[in-house]
């Protein structure tokens, strides 16, 4: 099955066959990630858990994964897509139901110098992207959150390889502009 | 990528998956995987509508053509004579001639048997002066008497099978009266404007 070289055969095929420690495997590989990077991604509903989200994309995924023709590689932006449909999903849902005004309480950008901890860091992060249109917001924290590379958060987001590129430019001179040292 | 530490890098929370997690996910993943039956029947499925199809299509030919068969042709005959005692074929649609005393014809005393001969009684008692048929100065509007299927159909005028269309309609009665008589038709006249 697998020794501490690595399987004999990408992880992908083996759990496309039913193997559960495929499946760990792949799960361990991704889903820190994966949670990270839907806690960047405004949902517009506070009740939404990112592990939720999550944990249904592994599901769709484990359900869809005959479908799927990438390797190991390629894994991660099939996952992460699924994931993005939830987000938008649960994004459409919550302006259906909306009864609150979110949108007429703009968030302001915490200044670099009131970040104290990993949990004021993450939150600074994630209001700094929701100030960003949704397109660069997405790309940076595929690339500069989450350590994606360019190929897999075009496959992501369905845009070309020039467009993210464009896109994170744009995104890092918002946020130079806002007082980020990116 | 540049080698500065860059500020928006978070670490991912950790998440492990347990024994209990992979074999959920491994049972989903044998669950959706497609048998070969299953993908037999992307082929199966437009072959099965193609033969129903088929099948419907020849049945109903089939069908068809069977009750054709069976009941035949049931176009009319323009001219073909609908009165109940049928004559022959090719006196039903040749005229009866001007005279109108089809009752003395022999062919048609041969073709209804069972109807004896019967003098021929005065078709317009009215009008006894009147010897012929085509002008009918009592219905004008009934120019032509084969024209009419109430009066083809009784069976009290078998003299009368057939009467030529009237070689003039747009003629008036009284002008017809008064041709068929050799007067001046004016006795005639419907509206009185005779005097």
């Amino acid at each position: 099955m697998s020794d501490a070289t690595g399987p004999a055969r990408p992880w992908v095929e083996l759990a496309r066959d039913g193997d559960p420690t495929a499946w760990r495997a792949l799960y361990d590989a991704h889903a820190g990630r994966l949670v990270l990077w839907l806690r960047q991604l405004p949902t517009g509903d506070p009740a939404a858990d990112h592990d939720d989200l999550a944990m249904e994309a592994w599901s769709v995924a484990a359900s869809r994964i005959a479908d799927f023709e990438g390797d190991d590689d390629a894994f991660a932006g099939w996952l992460f897509g699924i994931a993005r449909n939830h987000v938008l999903n649960a994004r459409r849902k919550s302006a259906r139901r909306a009864t609150y005004a979110m949108s007429a309480m703009p968030e302001p950008t915490l200044p670099m110098e009131t970040v104290t901890g990993p949990v004021e860091t993450a939150e600074a992060v994630r209001r700094a992207l929701a100030m960003l249109p949704q397109r660069e917001g997405e790309v940076i924290a595929c690339i500069d959150v989450v350590d994606l590379d360019v190929a897999t958060t075009a496959r992501i987001l369905g845009i070309s390889r020039p467009a993210v590129r464009v896109a994170r430019q744009r995104g890092l001179r918002r946020l130079r502009a806002a007082g980020w040292a990116v | 990528m540049t080698d500065k530490p860059n500020p928006l890098r978070l670490p991912p929370p950790v998440r492990t998956a347990d024994d209990s997690l992979g074999e959920r996910l491994a049972l989903l993943a044998r669950a959706s995987t497609p048998t070969p039956v299953r993908r037999r029947a992307r082929w199966r499925l437009p072959l099965a509508a193609v033969v129903v199809v088929a099948g419907t299509g020849g049945l109903a030919y089939g069908a068809q053509s069977v009750v054709r068969h069976v009941t035949g042709p049931s176009t009319v005959i323009p001219g073909h004579d609908l009165s109940p005692h049928p004559t022959a074929p090719g006196r039903s649609t040749s005229p009866a001639g001007p005279s109108g005393s089809a009752g003395a014809d022999p062919t048609s005393e041969a073709a209804h048997p069972s109807h004896p001969a019967r003098p021929a009684r005065p078709a317009h008692p009215g009008h006894p002066a009147q010897p012929s048929h085509p002008s009918h100065p009592t219905h004008p509007a009934h120019p032509s008497h084969p024209t009419h299927p109430t009066r083809s159909a009784q069976p009290s005028h078998p003299t009368h099978p057939a009467h030529p269309p009237r070689p003039t309609p747009s003629r008036r009665p009284a002008e017809s009266a008064a041709d068929a008589t050799g007067g001046s038709g004016q006795d005639s006249d419907p509206g009185g404007h005779g005097g």
